[in-house]
């Protein structure tokens, strides 16, 4: 009875939360299928009458949406699902290939890079291996104001101002420490008993770190991967200050100069949001298997 | 089939001499076993047999040869851990078959041989599960197969049955035994558990602090424990210490001091006061050879007090208390006597074993 009660409270408390985090969510979907006009009908109405797709087609092709104003006429707010559409909205589909492409390089260096370092700080000894590793992780400590005018300095002396090259350098900078962190803490609770089995079984070392370590720290790997894509994916401050044009502008440049403008219309803007969200989730829903698994169950019992 | 030799072995670990000077030899189908408390390097030992650590100096003959520079996976080894370490993404069956597919044997002889050492050890039933699925006792048996699947030439066992509950403990010592007397395979294992020591080796290697305490075959280092450490360390429950002085009077020569006093054999007299002459000695006695009664008996015997009685059921383990210091005596099963109650305890002479009080060794 008593637990009974404790099921029923836990069921009612998760589908708060669940609504809670969700709710947002869902009626930005809504208004993104909605015209400009229903959006700011009063009082809303939840479902849209007119239902369109028109949202997601001017975020892929914000040229049309800006001919179609001009065609209108200014001054047609209600009609017009384009008021005051910046110029800059045209660069939306290269700011999300942009933005893919550098969370992708931070998966791949971050996978690569921080694994090696990770099971090197963790199960190789070497002489000034601590004081190197604190160093690496304490240098993630500095707030990035702190380095942004050093970083731009040196990105500027570089001649890398306005690369994609140069984001993925900082983002490394920033991803690397904690993903090495994770990993020599996931090592740090393996017992290195599995990998010494592997050895007298008759493995080189090299073997056993591809065939022994990193099929058993899988999930931890999967952990470092999406937390460098998801950096990667929505840092805005030094994207911010490091681009310059469309040819390394990521998304959250161009969505925060659109939501910038006075007024700007909601429905692309939403419709832009959920185009945004889409890589993590298609990341997250490919990986959901190794991230519930590295959440729930350690991998040696 | 293959003899160990260590020479001069040592391993730092920072400034920390983990291994100090380790020399033994390992006969060639010998069930050798290191003994000694947590932490006192047995493991370091047994790793560096294996090649997994570095010795700082010294050199590790198999036969003839120093294997020093040969890696683990090149000295033809099985190893079973404390953990059991298998192989979390692989099923039972391919944990066995493992040193076997590495070594790319064909198929029908990997299967067949996998079958063969899970018969061996009565898991074949278990082959399709995976580690997480089976108790500590099973997992055990199938490190065991994954060891023996290969026929190495040597054995190394760290702890295997210390993660195993004590019922089915007693039961894999008697089976491990027999294991090895039927394959015939240099064997060392590693132990804190004296009782595994005493039953199941051939020979002992007892370390301390990285150093080797004493070594030789089980009831020898029993009966004749080399130090204080060894003699504290093996037996149960452990060797009473008396600390005492000899004193010669009367042609009559005795051991002892305010609380007891116990004759000393002409013969072993000697001894003492040749090899530890003045100096503070200390008498061990095994509970085993301490006698208890109610009334004062023949000979040297001494007043004490009873501080606790542990009945066992098939023996009794009484602690008497001389002066601060309380002492553990075996008595029958039947003996009872109330707490504080005086008593009579007498030393059985032939199961005494005097150190000196210094240099921790045994005199005589
Ligand atoms: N990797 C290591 N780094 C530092 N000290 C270690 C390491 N491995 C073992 N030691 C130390 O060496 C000593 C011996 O360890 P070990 O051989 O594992 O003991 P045991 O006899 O319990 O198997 C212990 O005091 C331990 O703390
Ligand atoms: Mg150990």
């Amino acid at each position: 009875m008593h637990s009974r009660k404790r099921k029923v409270g836990l069921a009612v408390a998760a589908i708060l939360v669940g609504l809670w985090v969700l709710a947002p969510l869902v009626w930005m979907a809504d208004m993104t299928i909605m015209t400009e006009r229903e959006i700011h009908t009063r009082p809303p109405n939840p479902v849209p009458i007119n239902a369109t797709l028109n949202n997601y087609y001017y975020v892929f092709n914000a040229a049309a949406a800006l001919a179609e104003r001009q065609s209108e006429g200014e001054g047609s707010f209600a009609r017009s699902a384009v008021y005051f559409l910046p110029q800059i909205a045209t660069e939306i589909p290269r700011a999300l290939g942009n933005s893919v492409f550098v969370a992708l390089c931070m998966v791949g260096i971050n996978v690569i890079g921080a694994t090696m370092a990770g099971y090197s700080f963790a199960r190789v000894r070497f002489r000034g291996s601590w004081p190197l590793f604190r160093f690496t992780i304490t240098s993630r400590l500095l707030p990035p104001v702190a380095v942004l005018i050093p970083f731009y300095l040196i990105i500027k002396s570089l001649g890398l101002l306005d690369s994609l090259f140069a984001l993925v350098l900082i983002y490394s900078a920033y991803t690397l420490p904690i993903s090495i962190w994770i990993i020599h803490g996931y090592l740090q609770a393996l017992p290195p008993d599995l990998e010494e089995a592997a050895r007298v079984d008759g493995y080189s070392r090299l073997e056993v770190i591809f065939n022994t370590v990193f099929p058993v720290m899988r999930p931890g790997i999967v952990a470092i991967g999406i937390y460098s894509f998801m950096l990667a994916y929505v840092e805005f401050f030094f994207a911010f200050v490091l681009t310059g044009t469309a040819s390394s502008h990521t998304l959250p440049v161009i969505i925060a100069s659109i939501g910038a403008n006075p007024v700007s219309p909601t429905g692309i803007l939403m419709a832009a949001g959920v185009v945004t969200m889409l890589p993590p989730v298609i990341l997250i829903l490919v990986f959901r298997r190794y991230i519930i698994s590295g959440l729930v169950t350690s991998a040696v019992k | 089939m293959v003899r160990v030799r260590l020479e001069g072995v040592s391993k730092k670990y920072g400034s920390f001499l983990a291994v100090d000077k380790s020399s033994f030899e390992v006969d060639d189908k010998e069930f050798f076993i290191i003994l000694g408390p947590s932490g006192c390097g047995k493991s370091t030992t047994l790793n560096i047999i294996a090649g997994l650590e570095e010795p700082a100096e010294g050199k590790i003959y198999f036969d003839e040869q120093v294997v020093n520079d040969i890696p683990p996976e090149k000295r033809d080894i099985a190893m079973v851990f404390q953990s059991f370490a298998l192989y979390p993404n692989l099923s039972v069956n391919e944990n066995i078959a493992f040193p076997l597919k590495i070594r790319k044997r064909p198929k029908e002889e990997v299967r067949r041989k996998v079958q063969e050492a899970a018969e061996k050890l009565r898991i074949a039933h278990l082959l399709p599960k995976r580690p997480y699925q089976l108790s500590g006792g099973e997992r055990q048996r199938v490190a065991l197969a994954r060891a023996i699947v290969r026929e190495p030439k040597l054995f190394l066992l760290d702890e295997p049955l210390s993660n195993i509950d004590a019922k089915l403990r007693v039961h894999m010592r008697a089976e491990l035994i027999a294991l090895q007397k039927d394959l015939k395979i240099t064997t060392i294992y590693v132990t804190h558990d004296q009782v595994e020591a005493m039953t199941m080796a051939d020979r002992v290697l007892v370390m301390n602090q990285g150093k080797i305490a004493q070594m030789g075959k089980p009831l020898d280092v029993f009966r004749k424990p080399a130090n204080l450490f060894v003699a504290g360390f093996i037996g149960t429950p452990p060797m009473n210490f008396f600390p005492c002085t000899m004193k010669t009077s009367g042609g009559k020569t005795v051991l002892g001091d305010t609380y007891f006093s116990v004759t000393l054999d002409p013969a072993r007299a000697r001894t003492v006061s040749e090899k530890a002459p003045n100096s503070e000695l200390v008498l061990g006695v095994r509970p085993q050879h301490l006698s208890i009664s109610t009334s004062k008996m023949d000979g040297d015997s001494f007043a004490a007090e009873i501080f606790a009685v542990e009945p066992l059921g098939t023996e009794t383990i009484v602690d008497i208390k001389l002066g601060d210091n309380v002492y553990k005596a075996v008595t029958s099963a039947n003996f009872s006597s109330a707490i504080r109650e005086k008593v009579w305890v007498q030393i059985d002479p032939n199961g005494m074993q005097i150190f000196d009080k210094k240099t921790e060794m045994a005199v005589a």
